[in-house]
């Protein structure tokens, strides 16, 4: 009868639920670690990236040369050694001959002849013929390799269709399966740190030898296919549950020696302070990003180790450079002065911060204006700007743990200096893209993370050539900053370089296009059963390189 | 909690002129109800802080204050701050007059729609009362959270759309309960008299189904007062009600999901759990004692 | 039997559609234009200087044509199993909905156990002891438990079981490393079903009571009690078979309650229901997310509705015979 097949449908949906996961539960042990929700399908080198997804790329792939906990040392990865040539132009990597990709295949140079090839000819060159990377948000280091531009392919009358390059990039060449050489352009003193950000991967020619740019986003290789979606790294992807679960399987074929623990398991919150109540309870093994209200609370914890280093990301402003009256420097100097950032890394916290003077990344030089709060200068400067009382809109991700209660903090401060300050909480990734799309929407658009602080270059990604680049987040664009940028790199002489980056900070510290309020300390909780080479990285999107070297006791 | 039992949709009640005694009866049943008259004390009183304690001492529910985050009570602020340093004693009280002002608000939005709809539906009839009771029925089936969230998602947030959508939920009960009674009381005796005598039918209804609707459309009003509050508590916890910084009970519940607030500072938002069940409550009550005093048949008692 | 559920579903399918046709209406009318919801910003510039493509592709989405040829290829494609993408993720719904809907449905379902099992004997104990103490103790707990928002109840709930007791899981589907554990599973559909159906169980236990004092002042009982039938007797035979049958409508009617309830509950124990795929798709404003709820949901509802009838039509066979209702 029907209602017997009705119950038959049910009772299977009900088994499904009881069920459901338990095909990959395995004996060994499972490290369990709380990640922030994300949109993105797996791995996705030509879409905007938050930066969470690199954690588990770091446990998948591999890039040519990583680096330690502290983020500036420089190790070994798929390139065993390397070498510099005099003029600092040329770099010779000798890879790792026992590294295979995860399905057996062997890994040669072929495969980052390939990634940076790909690179070239799936980009273009815009107006001005500068490069348009395929890449969005984070930027891989091949643009720096000579012959890009030469390789690149040009985009169709429509707009919005690449036609690839078939052209080589004359500056990467295999001297032999395990050898390659790279020439850039110039002199580039940040080229080999960056190689190890994970924009840098190394992608399996074997696999991705018929993408291009217009399907890349949707073959099963990105999108995180077991079997298909492969790397070189110590752990193989075994299952991936947008907006769920990431699960990864130790390889025992890695070529640096096979990981302690079985499984990793990335578990996807979209509020993080559900990840406290399971580390609490035992159900999870590692949270980052702990709210400073926790902290007290979990290190009493006999269970759980927190962790905490000064951290080289931000809290910052972006204003809209573009959008009256922002657009006059003296408004945006109001809102420095407005916000009192030492009592908010005081009382909000607890001191497990430090107030930012300047752009992240570059020394606090003498003559830098530090834009001391100043509730009198602001109103002041607003005078002086011609400030009628417009709205300051700010847009900021809502399901940030800090977010709802600072942002109110901010909105007080700069209303008791005259600015009519508005806040606009918008959903995780969302509001990034927002904040992109209609340029006029926004006035200042909040932003948090980072690794600006590691090196002055490091901010450079955020400016762009072009005032409404895709890529530009406050709409400001000044082309000296770049010819200082540029300066900074092409030499190695520290004296040069510092030069250069005084010149610069003093630009972006007058201009003021961001407001830099604070960096707040990163704060990793983990179970006390995680040890081994398990400690906390100044890159949060780095946590996860030395993963092979952790261990997990048994849970009791 | 706004649906009653399926009585028939009320034998019509005597004649008018017998009225000013079945008030007095009504009064009299309510007040023999000891819950409805504690009920109705409580709410009073909180009615009566939450407008006017406001305007006798000094209460910002919106300033943070760098020197309160997350204080427990004390003599300054005798509930304490919230994660932002605001007052959690002003947002109580501030957030108190927003579930009111919600609640009100949408029982107007609702009743007023629901009589309109129901009217149309009992006078015109045909056609027209069919389309409108199917159009009920589809309303109904609708679990009504859900509907809110859909609503919400294209009108966005904020304390207008929140009591215009609770309204927009909850008019079809109201509907269907004056077309009820519009259409029994076309059936009755007395009606058919009336009009062999020659009074205008229009007058019939005016003169007898005010007097006959205003007992059940209270009760329906009140339980939906109760309803409208707690929906507006719900939104605003799930973060799709009143915009911040504007205070909300709700609101303010939805900082106890970290679990640092839930387990060391009960302070920020067991007060205002603890306020929406006091005013949901006596509302209730009064609810049922409204319903034993107008609508004796429902309750059993009659 | 058979001819009579037929007629149901007959029925039911229109309601289904107006469903549907509203939920389309409604959901049309969200601001923003759809076509530029899903690009990213980089395609979205780019098309922006060449509004021949944008034109180009508003015409391969259909976007072009007026709301009701739009409905009708939703529908179609409905009913080949094709629900559209999410903006947010790109994902097809259905992939989204589906896994989604075990979860939800054995929360109602256990939920609704609850109820029953708290509610029916809480009503029947008030209404036999009507107007006593416990009549008044029960009433005034169920008003309490009407009054207290569920996400208050359920916090409350997790911070006396979850954290201070520690005896049960405070969210989610299963625990890590424990996926096999039925007896895992089990323990993490107790708090959200608890707390779920103790709210529906206060709201049927009022219904009950009122039903069976109704029930218990027909004349029929007085008259089995005056021929001399013990008082439990003439409660469970006579009065409890007629009071259940309004209880049975009213049943029906808390399905609704239920999936809204589900909401909160799902939002608060992190339960990978259609709850939190709701909120989701509201804040992210995301239109054919929503149809695609409103569509399962209210496949769900009618469904419900359709078994309550049946259940009614078996315990009061008069409902069987007659036409209308």
């Amino acid at each position: 009868m029907r209602m017997r097949r009705l119950g038959v449908l049910v009772a299977t949906m009900m088994l499904a639920t009881l069920t459901a996961g338990a095909a990959s539960a395995q004996d060994g042990s499972v490290l369990r670690v709380a990640r922030l929700a994300d949109h993105f399908n797996f791995f996705h080198p030509v879409q905007f990236q938050t930066g969470n997804q690199f954690q588990w790329w770091n446990a998948v792939f591999n890039t040519l040369i990583k680096v330690e906990s502290d983020s500036k040392t420089v190790v070994s990865d798929l390139a065993d050694t390397w070498e510099v040539s005099e003029d600092g132009t040329q770099y010779t990597f000798n890879l790792n001959p026992d590294a295979t990709w995860h399905d057996g295949t062997p890994f040669t140079a072929d495969d980052v002849v390939f990634t940076i090839n790909w690179f070239a000819n799936n980009s273009t060159l815009d107006s001005t013929g500068a490069l348009a990377p395929v890449y969005k948000g984070f930027q891989p280091k091949w643009g720096a390799i000579a012959g890009v531009a030469d390789a690149v392919g040009t985009l169709d009358a429509d707009g919005v269709t690449i036609t690839p390059g078939t052209a080589a990039v004359s500056g990467v060449e295999k001297v032999d399966d395990h050898t390659v050489t790279i020439t850039l352009d110039a002199v580039n003193a940040e080229f080999l740190t960056g190689l190890a950000d994970m924009s840098n991967v190394i992608l399996p020619a074997h696999i991705l030898a018929d993408a291009t740019a217009a399907d890349i986003e949707t073959v099963p290789f990105t999108v995180g296919t077991p079997g298909v979606t492969v790397g070189t790294g110590p752990y193989k992807l075994t299952a991936f549950t947008p907006d769920q679960t990431v699960e990864l399987e130790a390889n025992a074929d890695y070529f640096k020696g096979a990981p302690s623990i079985d499984r990793i398991v990335f578990k996807l919150f979209a509020d993080p302070t559900q990840a406290i109540a399971q580390l609490e309870s035992g159900d999870l093994d590692l949270a980052f990003r702990v709210p400073p209200a926790e902290f007290d609370r979990l290190a009493a914890d006999p269970d759980l180790n927190v962790i905490s280093a000064a951290n080289p990301g931000v809290f910052r402003i972006f204003v809209n450079t573009t959008q009256a009256p922002w657009d006059t420097v003296e408004n945006r100097q109001a809102l420095a002065h407005a916000i009192n950032k030492q009592a908010i890394v005081d009382s909000f916290y607890k001191g497990r911060a430090q107030v930012l003077y300047n752009h992240p990344g570059f020394t606090v030089y003498d003559d830098i204006n530090k834009y001391e709060y100043d509730p009198a200068k602001a109103a002041e400067l607003l005078a002086t700007g011609g400030y009628a009382g417009e709205p300051f809109k700010m847009l900021y991700d809502g399901t940030f743990p800090d977010a709802g209660a600072i942002m109110p903090l901010i909105q007080a401060d700069l209303v008791a200096a005259g600015i009519n300050a508005e806040l606009v909480p918008t959903d995780g990734a969302q509001s990034y893209v927002d904040m992109l799309k209609d340029r006029t929407n926004w006035d200042g658009s909040i932003a948090i993370g980072g690794s600006e602080g590691l090196s002055p270059d490091r901010s450079r990604q955020y400016y762009s050539t072009e005032a409404l680049d895709t890529s530009t987040n406050s709409n400001y664009t000044n082309p000296q900053i770049f010819e200082l940028w540029t300066a900074g790199v092409s030499t190695v002489d520290p004296a040069a370089r510092d030069e250069a980056y005084h010149e610069l900070a003093l630009i972006l510290n007058t201009d003021l296009p961001m407001v830099h309020l604070y960096a707040p300390d990163l704060v990793m909780v983990s179970s006390k059963a995680l040890g081994g080479g398990f400690d906390i990285h100044l890159n949060e999107r780095e946590s996860f390189m030395d993963v092979e070297t952790w261990t997990l006791e048994p849970a009791a | 909690m706004t649906a009653q039992p399926t009585t028939a949709p009320g034998a019509v009640q005597v004649a008018v002129g017998e009225h000013e005694g079945l008030l007095r009866m009504a009064v009299r049943r309510f007040v023999r109800h000891r819950l409805a008259m504690l009920g109705s004390i409580v709410l009073t009183v909180i009615i009566l802080i939450a407008v006017f304690l406001p305007l006798i001492i000094p209460l910002d529910p919106i300033k943070p204050d760098y020197n309160n985050l997350g204080m427990p009570p004390n003599a300054v602020h005798i509930l304490g701050g919230d994660l932002s340093g605001r007052d959690v004693f002003a947002r109580v009280v501030y957030g108190t007059r927003i579930s009111l002002i919600a609640g009100l608000g949408a029982v107007v939005v609702f009743v007023t729609i629901g009589t309109a709809v129901g009217l149309i539906a009992g006078a015109f009839g045909g056609i027209a009362d069919q389309l409108l009771m199917r159009f009920t029925d589809i309303i109904l089936s609708i679990p009504p959270l859900l509907l809110i969230i859909v609503f919400i998602s294209i009108v966005g947030t904020g304390l207008t759309s929140v009591i215009v959508v609770i309204g927009l939920v909850f008019w079809p009960q109201t509907a269907r309960l004056v077309r009820g009674q519009l259409l029994s009381l076309r059936e009755a005796e007395f009606v058919t008299a009336s009009r062999v005598i020659g009074v205008r039918e229009r007058e019939i209804v005016v003169r007898h189904m005010i007097p006959n609707i205003f007992g059940p459309l209270t009760v329906v009003a009140t339980f939906g007062v109760a309803s409208a509050i707690l929906l507006e508590a719900a939104l605003s916890f799930l973060g799709l009600g009143v915009t911040p910084p504007t205070p909300s009970l709700g609101g303010m519940i939805s900082a106890a999901t970290s679990p640092s607030v839930l387990q060391t500072q009960p302070w920020v938002w067991l007060p205002a759990g603890i306020v929406i069940a006091l005013i949901v409550m006596s509302v209730n009550f009064v609810g049922d004692g409204l319903r034993d005093a107008l609508d004796p048949r429902a309750s059993g008692r009659g | 039997m058979g001819a009579y559920f037929i007629r149901r579903v007959l029925i039911a399918i229109p309601v289904l559609l107006g469903i549907t046709i509203l939920a389309f209406l409604v959901v049309s009318m969200t601001p923003g234009d759809p076509l530029t919801a899903r690009m990213d910003p980089e395609t979205l510039a780019r098309m922006q200087a060449h509004p021949e493509q944008m034109e180009a592709l508003r015409r391969q989405y259909g976007l072009d044509q007026p709301i009701p040829v739009q409905y009708v290829k939703w529908l179609g494609g409905v009913l080949q199993g094709d629900l559209g993408y999410a903006i947010s993720t790109g994902r097809p719904i259905a992939a989204e909905i589906g896994p989604r809907i075990g979860p939800s449905l054995m929360l109602m379902l256990l939920a609704a156990i609850v109820a029953l099992a708290f509610g029916l004997p809480a009503g029947i104990l008030s209404a036999v002891h009507q107007y006593g103490k416990v009549d008044y103790l029960l009433s005034t707990l169920t008003v309490l438990l009407i009054s207290t928002p569920t996400f208050v109840l359920g916090l409350v709930a997790i911070y006396v079981f979850g954290v201070t007791l520690n005896v049960l899981p405070v969210g989610e589907l299963y625990t890590i490393g424990k996926e096999d554990d039925l007896l895992d599973r089990l323990s993490h559909f107790v708090l959200p079903a608890l707390i779920l159906g103790l709210v529906n169980a206060a709201l049927l236990m009022r219904y009950t009571r009122a039903s069976m004092v109704e029930a218990l002042g027909a004349d029929y009982i007085t008259t089995a009690r005056s021929k001399g039938l013990s008082s439990r007797v003439v409660v469970i035979r006579h009065g409890l078979r007629n009071a259940l049958i309004p209880v049975i409508t009213v049943l029906a009617f808390l399905m609704p309650e239920l999936i809204a309830g589900a909401v909160v509950t799902e939002t608060v124990f992190n339960w990978p229901g259609l709850g939190q795929l709701s909120i989701k798709a509201a804040k992210a404003g995301d239109p054919a997310m929503m149809m695609g709820i409103v569509l399962i949901v209210g496949i769900a509802v009618l469904a419900a509705s359709i078994v309550a009838d049946l259940a009614y039509s078996m315990a009061d066979p008069r409902i069987r015979f007659d036409r209308g209702r």
